[in-house]
């Protein structure tokens, strides 16, 4: 099979590789019919996550068709349509159970690599280094999905693969982020970073009751975004943010903050440049300018929502400012099987239509170039949609025809 | 001079080298002697874990390999606080607790999850 081979800081490729098998019981082998590059992977294309070996295969948002499944696989079927979480939860460990899915205790192989790191071990992720379990992703076309009955998300045929991949990860993320803000009427929210997780967040942050969203971002066109979903913005290299989000808050500050950026942020304070030293260096594994930033922001008793990726150690933690205006700091990897289901239902409804976040559309071949345009912020990328080319070149379904339409109306 | 203090340090080199070595091969063959106890908690029942301990071919998977049963110094069952499953405490020589704590997780995930993961993409 074809899939996109990491090989080193800012180095993919598509290679042919062996096809995945099934090698435990619970296991299914799906055909990859959707993937997309998350602003995640962009980490590991820049080299930032460490245990990444050439040769691992990448991507942690796919859907597909089961081809085939383990002897112990009792709700999923070949042939079935799903999209599948980006963590990997075995549904029968305490955390399971609690429905902390991202927080399984069972299925990451290489947990004694994480508990040295962290203490405890989280779930495993797919295509996300062997830190994180070793799976190969789904950018390829097919893909081992382990706990095949716990992941998978059957897909109705009404609603295509645009609207459903992105259930696999972005807009749970973002959704979990707003949830986690408490939101009550009349709420003000101001999110950090307006990519594809910013973006859902804003409108998750709406659909939640926010009364007032504002977005920080210097990328014009994802500000632009940002305001279609009726957010405010603040773009961050014309204005001090902390004076602007000061104002606009009649004094009070946000009611919470949600850092959807991570440990890549980008600034001119001297700590974004001194961050961005020590990283280059290999003293410092995450750049949180845009944390520091937040919990400065936060109004008094305040709500820190952190789902942007952060991968160890930070300094220069203001603690001081957390305690003195009594923040709650929630964070974590989403919960994804929690929120798929009742997302989807949003989507059946036509509440939201994840749709609008994609920008790009290729095939599996494209996504060297996507990872180039993602980490460069050209071309006005902000999300792709990538179909294996066996899958578009071959076979022409009701799966295909919205894509095709919705580039045709792009060009 | 010159050469007294080249013997000098050649000397305390060697006798610095000598402790050393005393000390980690002692302290290595403590640890050998001494087990190394870590614990898990397991959702489930304690008599599910009962009668998997007591299965030696169950046991054997979870140890990984055969010479390891010998090595176990203790094992202990208990019920975890508010039916939150069963704590299985293990005591091994001769392997460090991060070894023992992968026999532990082996159990766990096979009574918990009924397989022991892998990020394998193919048969090996």
């Amino acid at each position: 099979m074809k899939a996109v081979i990491w090989h080193g800081t800012q180095d993919v490729r598509v290679e042919r590789v062996q096809d995945p098998e099934v090698l435990n019981p619970h296991d299914a082998i799906l055909r990859v019919t959707a993937s997309a590059i998350c602003g995640s992977d962009l980490h590991l294309y820049n080299g930032y996550m460490p245990t990444m070996k050439p040769g691992d295969v990448l991507g942690h948002e796919f859907m597909g068709i089961v081809e085939a499944t383990g002897p112990e696989v009792r709700k999923v079927r070949v042939g079935d349509r799903v999209a599948v979480p980006f963590n990997i939860a075995c549904g029968s460990c305490e955390p399971c159970m609690r429905e902390q899915w991202s927080l399984c205790d069972n299925s990451n192989p290489n947990a004694a690599m994480a508990e040295r790191l962290y203490g405890y071990s989280c779930a495993a992720l797919f295509g996300y280094s062997h830190l994180f379990g070793g799976y190969s992703g789904g950018q390829a076309e097919y893909v081992r999905v382990p706990f095949a009955d716990v992941g998978c998300l059957q897909i109705p045929d009404e609603i295509d693969d645009e609207r459903a991949l992105f259930l696999t990860d972005i807009f749970p993320t973002g959704y979990m982020a707003a949830e986690n803000c408490d939101i009550k009427g009349g709420d003000v929210i101001a999110v950090w970073g307006c990519g594809p997780v910013g973006q859902f967040a804003i409108r998750s942050a709406f659909l939640l009751g926010a009364d007032d969203v504002i977005a920080i971002d210097r990328i014009s066109e994802r500000l632009e975004m940002a305001r279609n979903a009726g957010a405010r913005t603040i773009h961050f290299d014309e204005v001090n943010v902390l004076d602007a989000l000061f104002e606009m808050t009649g004094g009070r500050g946000p009611d919470a903050c949600i850092d959807c950026v991570g440990m890549e942020a980008h600034g001119r304070t001297p700590d974004a440049v001194i961050d961005k030293a020590k990283q280059a260096m290999r003293l410092e594994l995450d750049r949180a300018h845009v944390l520091r930033l937040a919990i400065h922001a936060c109004g008094k008793g305040g709500t820190l929502s952190v789902p942007g990726v952060y991968g160890g150690f930070i300094d220069k933690m203001p603690m001081g400012t957390i305690f003195e205006k009594g923040l709650q700091l929630r964070t974590g990897q989403t919960h994804t099987h929690r929120y798929m289901r009742p997302l989807l239902e949003r989507i059946r409804r036509g509440e939201i239509d994840p749709s609008f976040i994609i920008t790009h559309h290729g095939t599996l071949e494209d996504a060297p170039k996507y990872y180039q345009l993602m980490a460069n912020h050209e071309d006005n990328f902000v999300k792709s949609f990538l179909r294996p080319s066996a899958f578009t070149q071959g076979e022409v379904s009701r799966h295909t025809r919205r894509g095709q339409e919705m580039t045709a109306a792009r060009r | 001079m010159n050469r007294r203090n080249t013997a000098f340090s050649l000397f305390a080199a060697g006798a610095a080298a000598g402790l050393t070595l005393t000390y980690v091969t002692r302290s290595a063959r403590a640890r050998m002697r001494k087990p190394i106890a870590q614990a898990m908690t397991i959702a489930t029942t304690r008599d599910r874990v009962e009668s998997f301990v007591e299965s030696r071919d169950q046991m054997l998977v979870a140890l990984g390999n055969k010479r390891r049963l010998a090595m176990i110094d203790r094992l202990e069952l208990h019920d975890a606080p508010d039916g939150r499953g069963t704590e299985m405490h293990l005591a091994m020589r001769g392997i460090g607790k991060y070894e023992i704590k992968d026999v532990l997780r082996r159990v766990k995930a096979l009574l918990e999850a009924g397989e022991i993961p892998t990020g394998r993409r193919y048969a090996a």
